[in-house]
């Protein structure tokens, strides 16, 4: 098996190409500059990671932005490191070559392979609304994770259930960890997650042989360590009270912070103000479009995606306000005849 | 606990919650005193009480600061209660978060302030509720007077003022949303606690000093 | 008739108990649960401030502390914490020693002076819950004895100096022979019925010959009164309803007999207060008199021209004392330095605000009650700190018991303040005017 210097060599690039890019992996993922020569040995002599893909309640748009990661490895060079030895959309066999050709990835791989899932699982009804080849989603899943070394969940549907999974969830979807509860599963929340998150996180696990460090709901710290909100450049307008109300206004051209109009980054821990998206590029902040908290739990049903974040959930108003001093009146007034009764003539 | 259920938690069913304990809360202790009754006065009053009532609701909190002796012995109440209610009424209704969240409640679109003026006003409300606290457990009057509650009520309102500082200026990383939580869920505490402490002495604010300035506007006195 | 009790036992606090739960009303109950504890009353109150003065503090002289025993049943009779505390057995627990304390904090150490009101950031009306007080020890039978003493004497003979109807007419007598005035008594139709108090008359007789000077110049038709000789009311100060109205009743029997329009009162306080603002809530058909204060009645014969007075006949540094309940509490402020104003040569307010002025420490009753003189003594402390600040040692006051307090005072701390009269001063005035 070819390791990722060897790869590199391979597509015509130098040492100093390698090196420049094992820099800036060890950046992405978090690591200190000292850890340097360790992650270049890994890269040199580990071979590449095996990596399983398995797609259930989903819409591709994980794998979508996982093959359009550009910034941390050149993508000629991606496609063949991370060799995706089953991956339902990207690969070309089809039918029983497919199946059987994971089943054989699955046998040589045994304990070795990275079991990436993408969308949720349906055991409705034995997986009625979602088998393969005949199989159930939760067979498979089960099946595969089974000898696997490393199980990532990448996308909301895979860590949370994400939009399967939202009011009045048809399906009975949920998320992977409900199926493998007894396997540690790694979170890459995102509606689709950051591309380069994605392969961050499995050349991180290449490089120091361990999966990296979680926080409580399973995520990357590296990544989801901080809020949209911590990170953002429109900040500075929140604190000042400078808000965009509508997206034709004056502070929307401005580029005023669009709290008003739902921006739930406050509450969502990503990586797009830091890593952002398309090499770079942007955000949806940055575009002009409020947050709406992809890659939190159930974010699909926490409200209307333009409601802003700070109010009364629900919502109070005036008439409930009247109607709490309706309720103290008449107790006060009661209070007040009975105390007068109680308290005799003078 | 996902923290974000926390956040939901606090910011809608306990915070509806806790405002309508409040709004029926202070209601009920404003009017349980009002239908107490009052006997006929028959005396000719000497002014116009109802007049000199009013007036002194307007001016009552500049009227202690003419008494030069009692303010140069106890500046520290004057100065520092200026400070911290100018402090805690501008940033309960003023700052840009909060100003939202009345929308919600009333309905009513407050005027928003800078964040430089926000700054101001927490460091000084902080800055004199810490000295006021000190002063209280100091001083020997105001050792026999003070009881748990006060202290109670001056720490929440320190650790309110203190985490909606944190909040707006620390860029904390994962733990900003406890932070907001945490905030949120102390100022709900606060809203619930206000109606059976004396907190609530705002709505008796109205009364009392009515009663003054209808006193003396019966009586005929300026002051 | 009030009483008083060395032994404090279960029917006294009950009593106590039963007329403080009786005694609360919105205003009442407004100012309760409005203190917020901040104890700026502490620095307003005069004794305190005296106490401060030679070095003690004593943090139980503060007006808020001394309404705690009522808040506390308020608390338990007005609000449903309370009424559970009770039920719980966690209720109010008075004992003996407690009211004691209640009397030194209400009778000895509480000139009702309304001071603490002006500085309140809640305009709490302290001495409005003090009278509760004050009104529940009397029902209880436990008014200081002197005070007691001096209330059933006065109910008795008429007078809390024990000047009856015939003591009262050798005393005009005496008053009209000596300084050469004539005395109207009983003498009908009068316009204007003036009451002496008896400390003027027994004490100061010159300021009712003054007073007498003063009235007979205006030329209004006047007279005093047999049945209603005396104005002082030491009802309020034990704050007996009953004793008030009884000695009120003997003013209204007067006046309604000579069918006068206006009562003038003398220079004395309580007896402007309660005739002002008291009798018409106790009298609320039959009291339509105009009820003037002796000072208030100068200032308006002046500004009709019926008095004229342009001589100064104070030529040496001179302020005024405000009498508590004639000018803070009976908004007679401006009148006495309008009329100082054209008496004196130099004249020095020693007050920004006049309702700033420090009561004179006698006042409510204080005066009468042997046991409060310590606190008496350093009250007199606090308000000569006013006079050595514009250093005058000559004060004008129009209240006769605020003279009779501060002349005990400067003798027992041996100071040489001189006190005069300000209707004396008017006399003295339009006399030499003549001449």
């Amino acid at each position: 098996m070819h390791s990722l210097y060897e790869i590199f060599k391979r597509n015509g690039y130098t040492r100093r190409d390698f090196l420049r890019y094992v820099a800036l992996l060890v950046s992405a993922v978090g690591f200190p500059p000292s850890f340097l020569p360790n992650a270049v040995k890994a890269l040199e002599s580990k071979p590449k990671p095996v990596v399983i893909w398995l797609e259930f309640q989903d819409c591709a748009g994980c794998s979508e932005s996982f093959i359009r990661s550009t910034s941390l490895l050149p993508a000629d060079v991606l496609l063949d490191y991370l060799s995706l030895e089953y991956h339902e959309t990207l690969m070309a066999p089809s039918g029983l070559q497919a199946e059987e050709a994971k089943r054989e990835a699955i046998e040589r791989y045994k304990g070795e392979y990275i079991l990436i899932v993408e969308g949720s699982v349906s055991p409705k009804y034995k997986g009625v609304y979602c088998t393969i080849g005949g199989k159930s989603n939760e067979e498979i899943l089960k099946e595969a994770s089974k000898h696997a070394r490393l199980i990532i969940a990448v996308g909301s549907c895979a860590c949370w259930g994400g939009i399967p999974h939202a009011e009045p969830n048809p399906t009975g979807a949920m998320p992977i960890s409900e199926i493998l509860k007894d396997k540690k599963v790694v979170h890459i929340p995102g509606c689709p997650p950051i591309g380069d998150v994605m392969v961050a996180t499995i050349v991180g696990f290449v490089m120091t042989g361990r999966e990296p460090a979680l926080d409580n709901l399973g995520r990357p710290k590296t990544f989801y360590g901080q809020t949209i909100h911590d990170r953002c450049y429109r900040r500075p307008f929140y604190n000042a009270g400078k808000f965009a109300s509508s997206f034709e206004d004056e502070g929307a051209k401005k580029g005023y912070c669009l709290y008003k109009l739902g921006c739930k980054g406050p509450i969502t821990r990503n990586a797009c103000a830091t890593v952002r998206w398309n090499g770079g590029l942007s955000f949806p902040i940055q575009s002009g479009h409020p947050c709406f908290g992809c890659s939190e739990p159930d974010f699909w049903d926490r409200s209307f995606l333009y409601s802003p974040l700070s109010v009364v959930e629900g919502g109070f108003g005036w008439k409930k306000v009247l109607a709490g001093i309706a309720v103290g009146s008449a107790l006060g007034l009661g209070s007040a005849y009975i105390n007068k009764k109680l308290r005799g003539v003078k | 606990m996902k923290d974000v259920v926390f956040y939901d938690f606090v910011r809608g069913p306990l915070l509806k919650f806790a405002l309508f304990v409040f709004f029926a809360g202070i209601s009920y202790r404003f009017f349980r005193v009002v239908f107490l009754g009052l006997p006929a006065d028959y005396a000719k009053p000497k002014g116009n009480p109802y007049l000199m009532a009013v007036k002194k609701i307007i001016i009552k909190p500049t009227m202690g600061w003419t008494f030069n002796e009692i303010f140069s012995r106890r500046a520290i109440n004057f100065i520092g209660g200026f400070l911290f209610h100018l402090g805690f009424l501008g940033l309960t209704f003023f700052v840009p978060a909060h100003a939202l969240l009345w929308k919600e409640i009333i309905g009513i679109s407050l005027p928003v302030m800078p964040s430089l003026i926000v700054d101001i006003l927490t460091y000084s409300a902080l800055g004199s509720l810490i000295a006021l606290t000190l002063h209280r457990a100091l001083n020997p009057v105001l050792k026999l007077l003070t009881g748990k509650d006060e202290y109670f009520a001056n720490l929440l309102v320190a650790l309110i003022l203190f985490t909606g500082l944190l909040a707006n200026k620390w860029a904390g990383g994962g733990l900003y949303i406890w932070l907001l939580s945490m905030h949120m869920l102390l100022a709900d505490l606060l809203i619930l606690y206000i109606p059976f402490s004396r907190l609530s002495h705002f709505v008796y604010y109205f009364l009392s000093v009515g009663f003054m300035g209808w006193n003396a506007g019966k009586r005929g006195v300026s002051f | 008739m009030v009483e008083f009790k060395e032994q404090i036992g279960r029917t006294e606090i009950e009593k106590f108990y039963e007329f403080c739960k009786k005694g609360i009303n919105m205003e009442v109950a407004s100012y309760l649960e409005a203190c917020v504890r901040c104890g700026i009353c502490a620095e307003a109150c005069l004794f305190y401030m005296g106490e401060n003065i030679s070095g003690r503090i004593d943090p139980t002289l503060t007006p808020a502390y001394k309404a705690d025993l009522l808040r506390d049943i308020y608390r338990e009779n007005y609000t449903i914490i309370g009424r559970i505390k009770k039920l719980l057995g966690l209720g109010v627990k008075i004992k003996p020693e407690d009211l004691k304390e209640q009397i030194k904090l209400a009778f000895y150490t509480c000139t009702m002076c309304d001071r603490c009101t002006k500085a309140c950031p809640m305009g709490i009306d302290t001495p409005k819950l003090v009278s509760i007080v004050r009104g529940a020890l009397t029902y209880a039978g436990l008014t200081p004895k002197d005070l007691a003493d001096a209330t059933n004497l006065s109910l008795e003979k008429g007078s809390p100096l024990g000047v009856d109807t015939q003591t009262f007419l050798k005393r005009l007598e005496f008053i009209s022979e000596e300084y050469e005035v004539d005395i109207p008594v009983d003498k009908k139709p009068a316009e204007y019925l003036y009451l002496p108090s008896s400390i003027e008359l027994m004490k100061f007789p010159s300021s009712v010959a003054s007073a007498v000077k003063v009235l007979n110049k205006s030329g209004v038709s006047w007279s005093m009164s047999t049945k209603a000789h005396e104005a002082t009311n030491f009802g309020i100060f034990a704050q007996s309803k009953e004793a008030t109205k009884e000695m009120l009743s003997r003013v209204l029997e007067g006046a309604k007999e000579l069918d006068v329009k206006y009562i003038i009162a003398p220079e004395c306080g309580h007896a402007y207060q309660s005739m002002r603002f008291i009798a018409p809530n106790l009298f609320p058909e039959e009291w339509n008199f105009e009820v003037l204060n002796i000072v208030e009645f100068i200032d308006r014969m002046v500004e009709t021209g019926r008095l004229s007075i342009n001589r100064k006949v104070l030529m040496e540094k001179s302020t005024l004392h405000d009498s508590c309940q004639i000018g803070r509490r009976g908004g007679v402020l401006k009148e006495p330095r309008r009329i100082l104003g054209m008496l004196a040569e130099d004249f020095r307010d020693s007050v920004l605000i006049p309702e700033h002025n420090i009561c004179c420490g006698g006042g409510g009753g204080v005066l009468v009650i042997k046991d409060a003189d310590y606190y008496r003594q350093k009250a007199f402390l606090s308000k000569m700190t006013l006079f050595d600040k514009v250093g005058a040692k000559t004060v004008v006051c129009y209240c006769a018991n605020c003279m009779l307090a501060l002349n005990t005072g400067a003798k027992e701390l041996n100071r040489d303040y001189r006190f005069v009269s300000i209707v004396e001063l008017v006399a003295e005035a339009i006399e030499e005017g003549e001449e």
